[in-house]
């Protein structure tokens, strides 16, 4: 939870703890020239933005480190506020050493976001923006980095504070004629303002389309492996993970826990997920493995059908097509068998041998590609849970506004709908104050941002 | 209680809904006005409601003031505008016999025992302890009071233009006050100058009545007030309406230099939504024709109100204009228009409850805060002087939210924003319209009224039948609510309407209006519900009181912009804060991060 206490100078560790050759220590806050002078017993102001060779000294005068000291005056600044970055050299030692000597200054160390948190109080960057940042730093692929920059870069921002001004302009000339009477001015025909909806409506459909691909290059996608005791699942889990981490024995049902890998494919996240082999069993421990693995199941993307005779067979005798995912019917073992008995539509794949592992990868990627086929350097993408739940919402606004039209044209209730969409797109961007999804939102990042 | 005495300065809409209030709430009025003669006159058109301002009347009505009342009882026509664009804002109409409605409205003045008049000025006031003691007349009689409440409308300085002859005037004929300014300034106060005006009165005999056309009102309105008798059945004159051509708008551009406002003369800034003709021809140069409105300014009236014609040229030139259009061919005008510059007090430095933030006692409501508009001198007058009762009583201010009534918007954007130009109000400038329909103006605010004892037993009673027979009606209808074809979901569908209800047996005896009431609620309670969630979002933050000492400068991250704002205009809620020009949402969140210390 971070202070309402927003007067205070504060500090934080911006780089990772632990031994590196440098770390950067960050400072935001009030008049920082004084504390520059104080630390680095200097009498010169420092150039704002410039990078300053200084010492810095304890009070006793004895030197702590040399360091890079960059200072930013505000509100020309990450937080708008003042704010020193000081590159003192890494390790245990001296970014502790001179921590130490900015608490004892009367320097607060920050709670997590504040910095972030701050920067948005003092309207440097929005709700979406701070998100984007709490996104990039957390990003794991170089996809979900560009994406996650572009909309600290506003991309997503701009979008919708384009569809809002949209909205707003159509409000205006409705708001407007609601002032004037009959005869003195001609009511803009339905038909006008059903173009402009339509067109907002359009808009924001397509944005929240992108919540598909921003979901998928955020939290990646769930491969599940799929099939009856000892069907070769974990040796193909250990294969893809290139690792031994799920145990493999000729005992069917040795798998009792699901076990996950991540992997990269086509820079997308892929969680791989090993389940327990579907079976008939009064083992409760058994027992327990199957149901976790149906909810796996539930939760997958896609999932991948083993078996070693038959898998098309053995995916028709379950209910698994029920759950519509996409399905990869994989042929497991298919060194054992003879090539005559390898069917089409499957994927034939031998651990042992190591043949068919490629073609698995290049099925995966060809979905993948074809379901991510998205130009996220020109259309914005939702990347939050926050930002899709609040942006679905409009388009029943959008809808029952249409509704209205088609009946007798209530300009009332006309504006009341697109108050409460503006809002929501305010909301969005976090222009409507609400001091939970604040204080929420930023406490999820961690300290230095 | 006997000798706590509140002073009014000014006779007119404002000074006289204050004067009621007072008397109904047990307390003792004053009015202290130039020329007692005057009290209730109205000085522009011979209209109440419209707009917006119908809305105002209806809540005026519901918290027990006069002005509907009296508009139906002199009711010449009546009409309810803007019925093509949703019932939330359908907006009725009197068109009203000034002489009637003045002569009434000054009797029940004169023969109140509560209310007493006296004829002199206002100049300057006394302050003891921050409080307002004294007034001081114009003739150097100091009076005594615990209270006083400024309605002086356009009086203060006023300064009549007509082309280049400009004279002293409060309005045509009356003369102006002054003195009052200069003592608000001497008091601290700012205080600024606007501009009106009022188009020519034309002798009815002169006009060519057969080039008119003819407008009509309606047979069976529903009238203003709940207190008037029904069945309604107003006299239903006929107005009449003519068109500028294009050889008026070229006569008026030719002269347009001769225009009082046009020439540079007034400084005052005037209202861009009721603009003179001038105006109305340089800014919509596009249109080809205006329509001007024939109103009678009483019954039989020789005199005739050109409502549209709004003027500061010379009175030959209105004249000569006025003659390009057919019916006017032989036209003779009683009175030219004229434009009316006045002073008025910035009213931001006004609290909610229309009280100085700087001096205790001392109220302001009409023109003199920056407004136009019978209806909304009205609306401040009564809620200064239900707060000037409470004030003596020592008792928490009464204050409507924007989401209760029209009179709380319009009290609300007079306190956070910045006048440029007369205020009139509008039903845009309200969030929240769906639940300000102005049928329901009694339900919201005669609650309130009974609360605060501001209505009389014959009003309560009154709102309490209506209440009442709403109720039986509702209830007979939602009881049956969800059987697939009840009268609850024709209703619902657009089959059914009031006019149908009223034809249905057990509802013979319900009033049309309560009937109206209910199918509107029916209709609309789905938007209804809608508008309340979506107000439920924003009310714990607009409703948050920030201290009158909050210490703005502990902010720092505040704009330079926005902190010089807060603290020159010292907000009392959030909301109100969120409101001033040049707040930014990021501030907003500042502050109330920085309240929840």
């Amino acid at each position: 939870m971070i202070k309402p206490l927003v007067q205070d100078n504060i500090v934080a560790l911006a780089t990772p703890p632990g031994i590196g050759a440098i770390a950067i220590i960050r400072v935001s806050g009030q008049n920082l020239v004084s504390l520059y002078k104080k630390i680095t017993k200097k009498k010169k102001i420092p150039k704002h933005r410039y990078a300053n060779y200084n010492s810095i000294f304890d009070n006793n005068l004895n030197k702590v480190d040399n360091c890079l000291i960059t200072y930013f005056k505000g509100p020309n600044s990450f937080t708008g506020e003042d704010v020193l970055e000081i590159s003192c050299h890494g390790g245990e030692f001296i970014p502790k050493a001179i921590l130490t000597l900015l608490y004892a200054l009367k320097i607060r160390q920050a709670s997590p976001g504040e910095f972030s948190y701050r920067a948005f109080l003092n309207g440097k960057i929005d709700l979406i923006q701070a998100e984007a940042i709490s996104g990039l730093i957390s990003s794991k692929t170089l996809k979900n980095a560009q994406v996650q920059l572009n909309n600290l870069n506003g991309g997503l921002s701009k979008s919708l504070t384009s569809i809002r001004t949209k909205a707003i302009t159509l409000l205006t000339i409705l708001e407007h004629e609601l002032d004037f009477t009959e005869e003195e001015i001609s009511f803009t025909t339905t038909s006008e303002i059903k173009l402009i909806l339509n067109s907002i409506l359009h808009s924001i459909k397509s944005i929240i389309t992108s919540s598909n691909f921003g979901k998928t290059i955020n939290v990646g996608i769930r491969v599940v492996l799929f099939g009856k005791p000892n069907a070769g699942k974990s040796s193909l889990f250990n294969r893809l993970s290139g690792s031994e981490k799920a145990i493999v024995t000729n005992i069917p049902g040795t798998t009792r826990d699901t076990i996950e890998t991540w992997l990269e494919i086509s820079g997308i996240p892929v969680c791989i997920i090993d389940t327990a082999g579907i079976v008939e069993s009064k083992n409760e421990v058994e027992l327990l493995g199957i149901q976790k693995s149906m909810q796996e199941f539930k939760g997958a993307d896609i999932i991948l059908i083993l078996d070693e005779t038959n898998p098309l067979e053995f995916y028709k005798q379950q209910k698994i097509g029920r759950l519509n995912k996409k399905i990869i019917l994989v042929h497991t073992k298919s060194d054992l068998t003879l090539s005559s008995a390898r069917g089409t539509g499957l994927i034939n794949i031998s651990v042992k041998t190591n043949s068919g592992i490629d073609d698995l990868y290049t099925e995966l990627s060809t979905h993948l590609k074809k379901n991510l086929n998205y130009d996220y350097a020109k259309d914005p993408v939702i990347m939050s849970e926050r930002q899709y739940a609040l942006l679905s919402s409009t388009t029943s606004i959008l809808n029952e506004a249409n509704n209205i039209l088609n009946k007798e044209p209530d300009l009332v209730l006309l504006s009341s709908l697109l108050h409460e969409f503006t809002e929501i797109l305010e909301e969005i961007l976090g222009k409507i104050t609400n001091e939970d999804i604040f204080q929420n939102l930023f406490s999820e990042f961690c300290i230095g941002k | 209680m006997e000798n706590k005495t509140i002073i009014i300065a000014g006779g007119g809409h404002a000074g006289i809904e204050a004067a009621l209030v007072i008397s109904r709430m047990g307390f003792k009025a004053t009015i202290v006005t130039i020329d007692p003669r005057a009290i209730g006159r109205m000085s522009c058109n011979p209209a109440i409601g419209g707009l917006a301002k119908g809305h105002l009347v209806k809540e005026i009505d519901a918290l027990g003031g006069a002005m509907g009342f009296f508009a139906d009882k002199s009711c010449l026509q009546f009409k309810t505008l803007n019925k093509s664009k949703g019932r939330a804002v359908w907006s009725p109409r009197a068109q009203v016999d000034k002489l009637q409605y003045a002569n009434n409205i000054s009797h029940i003045i004169k023969t109140n025992k509560n209310i007493n008049i006296i004829k002199g000025e206002v100049v300057d006031f006394d302050t003891k302890q921050g409080a307002v003691s004294f007034v001081i007349l114009k003739s150097n009689i100091k009076i005594e009071c615990s209270a006083l409440i400024i309605t002086s409308g356009t009086f203060l300085n006023g300064l009549i233009h007509i082309g280049d002859t400009s004279f002293r005037a409060g309005r045509m004929g009356e003369k102006p006050s002054s003195g009052l300014t200069e003592a608000l300034n001497k008091h601290g106060f700012n205080t600024g100058r606007l501009k009106t005006g009022t188009p020519p009165r034309l002798l009815s005999t002169s006009i060519d009545w057969k080039k008119t056309k003819i407008s009509k009102g309606e047979d069976k309105p529903f009238p203003f007030s709940i207190n008037t008798t029904r069945p309604y059945k107003p006299t239903n004159d006929n107005c009449n309406i003519v068109n500028t051509s294009l050889s008026t708008h070229d006569h008026i551009q030719k002269n347009i230099h001769l225009s009082a406002m046009f020439s540079g003369k007034i400084e005052g800034v005037g209202p861009r939504y009721c603009p003179s003709i001038e105006d109305k021809i340089v800014r919509f140069s596009e249109n080809p024709s205006h329509q001007l409105f024939l109103e009678p300014e009483w019954k039989n009236s020789n005199q005739i109100y050109l409502n549209g014609f709004s003027t500061s040229l010379p009175r030959e030139t209105q004249i000569t204009a006025l003659k390009t259009i057919p019916a006017f061919k032989n036209i003779e005008i009683i009175r030219p228009g004229y434009a009316i510059e006045y002073d008025y007090l910035v009213p931001s430095q006004l609290k909610r409850s229309l009280e100085s933030k700087t001096i205790s006692g001392l109220f302001s409501a009409g023109q003199i805060n920056g407004t136009s508009g019978y209806e909304e001198a009205a609306a401040q007058g009564l809620m200064a002087g239900i707060n000037a009762c409470k004030y003596i009583a020592n008792k928490k201010e009464f204050v409507l939210t924007r989401d209760q009534a029209y009179i709380g918007v319009l009290i609300d954007d007079l306190t956070t924003k910045e006048i440029n130009e007369p205020y009139r109000m509008f039903t845009a400038s309200a969030e929240h319209r769906l639940l300000l329909r102005p049928e329901t103006a009694s339900f919201r605010l005669s609650p309130f009224a009974i609360k605060h004892k501001i209505l009389t037993d014959r009003q309560k009673s009154k709102y309490l039948d209506y209440f009442n027979s709403y109720n039986i009606v509702f209830e007979s209808l939602s009881k049956h609510q969800k059987k697939p074809r009840s009268t609850y979901k024709e209703i619902l569908r657009g089959n059914i309407s009031f006019i149908e209800l009223a034809n249905l047996n057990k509802f013979k005896t319900a009033p049309l209006e309560v009937l109206f009431a209910v199918e509107t609620y029916i209709k609309y309670k789905g938007y209804i519900m809608r508008e309340k969630e979506r107000l439920n979002k924003t009310k714990s933050l607009e409703e948050k009181l920030i201290d009158s000492d909050f210490s703005y400068n502990k902010i720092y991250n505040l704009s330079n912009e926005a902190r010089e704002k807060l603290i020159n205009i010292k907000p009392e809620t959030l909301g109100q804060a969120s409101r001033i020009a040049g707040v930014k949402p990021s501030d907003i969140a500042s502050i109330a991060i920085a309240m929840l210390k």
